[in-house]
């Protein structure tokens, strides 16, 4: 347990760095960059302490459950692969901080800086040491985002957002590849469990899904790692701060891919075509960087074709699908990430001492700063490959392995490939170093204002050149246990004898690496005549063809969302319609079996089949005398009257009730909403398109009808209906089984719908109070009402009526209240009742004088009656039964007789509420609004000024 | 004539109202030819449950038994 809290710390400790930074974001710069450094120390010393554990061969590992459903556990194992990128990611990442604190400039935002690098640090930490591969997803995913901050770090720079974007784009859409490929690896093998799946690489193998899983994971691999075709977004990101640059592109980032392909090695390396795709990717990845690496000005692009050179090498080498290949693969991770982190920082010391980055305009700077030039020139000797560095190991390793693999059948094909671009590799690296710091200086101005930092700023890649040297001359002490643990975590059999040194006797790898040496030599000598000619040549570039193809896809995918998505309800209407009608005579001619089924049916009596006449001329009524809208909302009412019956008849009181309520409430909003909309609308559509929809109105008329008829003349299937007709008396303490469900059963679900009312009633609230500013508004001062008013605009007798039947409906609410819990009734039916009691005053007295003696706030009614139920709720938690449990038991009062207490009675309090704040407060705005246009037409011609003024107050009013 | 001929047919009537005019131009047709769907398909949800008449001789708990749960979303 003690290694599971180590294990969670480890990974937790970058994220709670990144909160505390963002926390204290206006601190100084080196709090930022104490609490980054911290967390990195204290994460060195945590995987410093598991080393023991990791190296041993029994990694220790924690898991928590996550999602078991999904076969997603948080599972962390630090074996010794995980163990080697760790310490990598953590101690690059805290010489990264050092260095960081010193480069940024004054006044750069540190804290949005650190927090963003923090979180990176996180990400790739969670990457190497998830146990599980869909952890390991999230944490890449996560990978992909922090980079997008970190590269678009300077937000002002169109360079830093474009090349932002553009990581973005290439590394989270492989990310989106490697989700497909990761669950199809699960799939095949059976499990999501890391140390499960590497043990059944056969079976993944085995698999027929085994290309797409290949195809997709190395997609995945191959965009992180920046391998060609996708390696243009890395000299992109160059636009980051070179301390990110540093982190990114030496250590972490891009090493992510060579993870990933060395963590999943011994499940999917081995077949013929992954060693085929991967070596050539590898290969013409190597040799394409580093040709153009030759060949860039600019340091820190220079840098980044190398790394792409390098990147390129270290995936041709897991390619080999060979022990001894993945060791020097290793070997060279650990020296890669020295010497080049190392360079990225000397060439941020270059850019911050000179002001260019540009080495056509410097040189000679040994002269100005050795410092610099001795960590710089030692650095890029170990990239080259020189002896006695690190770099010259690792290589001899790769070219000692390549005539182990014969490509395309020719065994002196690879061997002569990888010496031309180790021959590459030297000539960058010695016209990095030779342009950069040796012969005359180009330009006078950065040389005369170059000098050497302060100790704080190259003491980090001094650090790391002294590793990167170290590796050379001592690398059996230094790097044998590791990379034999390392190689055999890898390769997943048991830890190779490693022999490293620097002299091995004359053997092909010497004489190869001799003559890539002097090749690259012969390159730094005539490095201005092949310029010239590399210049005339004109190469494609990358950038402009992502671009392009970016624009196509946008312009393309714009043209289909106009093309399918019309901005006509009318088409988009007829298009649904068809097809699903489509869909349903599909259905009907395909499925078999008889239209009519066996049920015994009821047979109708003469009053319903009155009321069946009425209903249907009250809808042939709607649909022909559609553009005469008062008249329409009669006859709509008439059908809704039927339909109430129809519930009360066929057993279903609270339905009925309901229906009958709404009605009401729907008829008053459609006369409040009717007001501002024209009499008679003009005609528009065309005889031919009336034809065709009444076509299709036709036959889904028919087949709905006869989908119901279907229905209704077969038996049900099991229904619920038993258990709550059993357990609402005993459960729920209610005879009414539907209110039962409704405040007990369901109440959840209640619960959810009143809170989805009441924002419905704000957000209409919300619509139509700014409907009086703007164009809104201006549109509705220019309203003119169609119809001439009643010179008496509050008829006495139906304010008088109004008037008394208010008590009586509102006694008639709260009856339906009281009783709602036994007998038909309840706080939905009851709200509906109270709120049409009030509209009914605001129709017959007018807005302004119902609103003025109305004794509450719509707003506070919504309010309290969530709360209220949210309480009712909760408070059965505090009594320790589940969230809305009901509670219920009898009393009895002298005079009265025995009666019931419920919670569910509070409960149904609140969606009383609720219901009615919503209801009112939608339908008196729309009342409302009506009353404005009006009295701002009225007030139109007398005074503008005064007639804003009036509006304004009536919002503040509200 | 059966109950169920009739519900059956009312929500095939209401279904192709509430189609022809949802597909009218005009916001008010619009309105009323949703409003016809909306009956129609809390009368369908209601037969779901099967039709019963009310019967007066049966204990009152029965009297809700055939209201199945969906009805009350009408609002939504």
């Amino acid at each position: 347990m003690a290694s599971a809290m180590t294990l969670l710390t480890l990974v937790a400790l970058p994220f709670l760095a990144a909160l505390g930074i963002a926390l204290c974001h206006g601190a100084a710069r080196i709090v930022h960059s104490a609490i980054a450094a911290a967390a990195s120390a204290a994460g060195l010393a945590l995987i410093a302490s598991l080393a023991v554990p990791a190296l041993s061969g029994t990694p220790p590992s924690a898991t928590w459950q996550w999602v078991p459903a999904l076969g997603l556990d948080l599972t962390l194992m630090v074996d010794p692969l995980g163990w080697m990128f760790a310490l990598l990611i953590l101690g690059i990442g805290l010489l990264v901080v050092i260095f960081a604190h010193t480069y940024l400039y004054k006044g750069e935002d540190t804290g949005r800086f650190f927090a963003s690098l923090m979180l990176f640090q996180g990400a790739m930490l969670g990457i190497v040491i998830a146990g599980n591969v869909l952890l390991l997803l999230v944490f890449w995913e996560l990978t992909s985002l922090a980079s997008f901050l970190l590269i678009g770090f300077w937000q002002h720079k169109a360079e830093a957002r474009a090349g932002a974007r553009m990581a973005l784009a290439i590394t989270g859409g492989g990310g989106l590849a490697l989700i497909g490929g990761m669950v199809l690896l699960g799939v095949a093998a059976g499990s999501f469990d890391l140390a499960t799946i590497l043990t059944r690489g056969d079976i993944v193998r085995a698999s027929p899904l085994y290309p797409a899983i290949l195809g997709l994971i190395l997609l995945g691999c191959f965009t992180k790692s920046a391998q060609f075709p996708f390696h243009f977004w890395l000299p992109h990101a160059m636009a980051a701060p070179t301390p990110v640059s540093a982190y990114l592109h030496s250590a972490t980032m891009v090493k992510a891919g060579v993870f990933l392909l060395a963590r999943l090695w011994p499940v999917l390396a081995g077949t013929e075509a992954y060693t085929l795709i991967v070596t050539t990717t590898g290969l013409v990845t190597m040799i394409f960087g580093a040709g153009v690496a030759l060949f860039r000005h600019d340091l820190k692009s220079i840098l980044a074709y190398s790394t792409i050179s390098q990147l390129g090498m270290l995936v041709m080498l897991l390619g080999f699908s060979l022990e001894a290949a993945a060791l020097a693969a290793v070997l060279h991770i650990i020296n890669h990430a020295a010497f080049k982190a190392a360079l990225f920082m000397s060439a941020g010391i270059v850019e911050h001492e000179t002001g260019t980055r540009d080495i056509r305009r410097l040189g000679g700077l040994a002269k100005a700063m050795p410092v610099t030039a001795l960590i710089a020139t030692l650095a890029a000797a170990s990239m080259a490959g020189l002896p006695p560095l690190g770099g010259f190991i690792s290589k001899e390793l790769m070219l000692y392995q390549t005539p182990k693999l014969a490509l395309l059948g020719q065994p002196w094909l690879l061997p002569a490939l990888a010496t031309i671009g180790a021959t590459l590799s030297v000539g960058y690296s010695l016209r990095l170093a030779g342009h950069l710091f040796f012969g005359p200086p180009r330009e006078a101005e950065p040389f005369a204002r170059a000098h050497d930092p302060t100790p704080a700023m190259w003491a980090a890649p001094a650090l790391l050149t002294g590793l990167a040297v170290l590796l050379g001359l001592v690398p059996m002490g230094l790097a044998a246990p590791l990379v034999g643990a390392v190689t055999g975590a890898v390769t997943g059999t048991a830890p190779p004898q490693v022999e490293l040194a620097l002299w091995h006797g004359v053997n092909l790898a010497l004489i190869l690496s001799l003559l890539a040496v002097a090749g690259g030599a012969v390159l730094l000598w005539r490095h201005a005549g092949l310029l010239a000619a590399w210049e005339r040549a004109a190469l494609p570039d990358a950038k402009r063809m992502f671009e392009r193809t970016l624009g196509l896809l946008d312009t393309s995918v714009r043209r289909l969302m106009v093309a399918s998505h019309t901005p006509s309800l009318q088409n988009m209407l007829l298009a649904s319609f068809t097809v699903t009608t489509l869909l349903v005579i599909e259905g009907a001619l395909t499925g078999g079996g008889v239209l009519t089924g066996t049920r015994a049916l009821l047979p109708a009596n003469f009053p319903a089949i009155i009321a069946w006449v009425l209903l249907i001329a009250a809808t042939l009524a709607v649909v022909l005398e559609a553009r005469n809208r008062l008249r329409v909302l009669i006859y709509i009412s008439v059908i809704g009257l039927i339909i109430s019956l129809a519930f009360a008849v066929l057993s279903a009181p609270d339905l009925a009730l309901t229906q009958i309520s709404v009605e009401v409430v729907t008829v008053l909003l459609m006369l409040l909403a009717l007001n501002l909309l024209p009499k008679r609308p003009p005609l528009l559509s065309s005889p031919p398109r009336k034809a065709c929809d009444a076509a299709l109105a036709l036959a889904g008329g028919v087949l709905v009808g006869g989908i119901a008829w279907a229905m209704l003349t077969r038996d049900p299937g099991p229904s619920i209906a038993a258990f709550h007709l059993a357990n609402a008396k005993p459960g729920g303490g209610g005879t009414n089984v539907v209110n039962v469900i409704l405040v007990d059963f369901r109440a959840y679900d209640t619960l959810g719908e009143i809170i989805v009312l009441g924002i419905a009633g704000l957000g209409i609230f919300a619509l139509l109070d700014t409907a009086a500013v703007g164009a809104a508004g201006a549109r509705l001062r220019a309203w003119r009402a169609e119809m001439a008013y009643s010179p008496e605009r509050h008829p006495m007798m139906l304010v008088t009526a109004s008037r008394i039947i208010l008590p009586l409906t509102l006694m008639v609410g709260i009856f339906l209240f009281l009783r709602g819990h036994n007998q038909p009734g309840g706080g939905f039916i009851a709200a509906l009742v109270v709120a049409a009691a009030f509209l009914v005053q605001y129709l017959a007295a007018g807005f302004d004088w119902s609103d003025a003696r109305k004794p509450f706030g719509e707003h506070n009614l919504i309010g309290w009656g969530v709360l209220v139920a949210m309480a009712t709720g909760l408070g059965a938690m505090a009594l320790g039964s589940p969230f809305l449990t009901s509670w219920f038991d009898y009393f009895s009062l002298p005079l009265i007789v025995k009666f019931e207490l419920a919670s569910a009675m509070l409960f149904d309090t609140g969606v009383f509420l609720t219901v009615l704040g919503a209801v009112m407060l939608a339908l008196a705005q729309l009342a409302h609004i009506g009353q404005r246009a009006a009295r701002a037409t009225a007030d139109v011609g007398a005074d503008a000024g005064a007639d804003a003024g009036a509006d304004a107050e009536g919002g503040d009013g509200r | 004539m059966t109950f169920e001929f009739l519900i059956a047919s009312a929500i095939g009537v209401l279904v192709a109202g509430g189609i022809y005019l949802a597909l009218r131009a005009r916001t008010f047709q619009v309105v009323l030819g949703l409003t016809l769907i909306s009956y129609a398909v809390n009368l369908f949800l209601f037969a779901s449950g099967r039709l019963m008449l009310e019967s007066h001789d049966k204990p009152r708990t029965r009297r809700s038994a055939n209201t199945p749960i969906p009805c009350r979303r009408r609002w939504c």
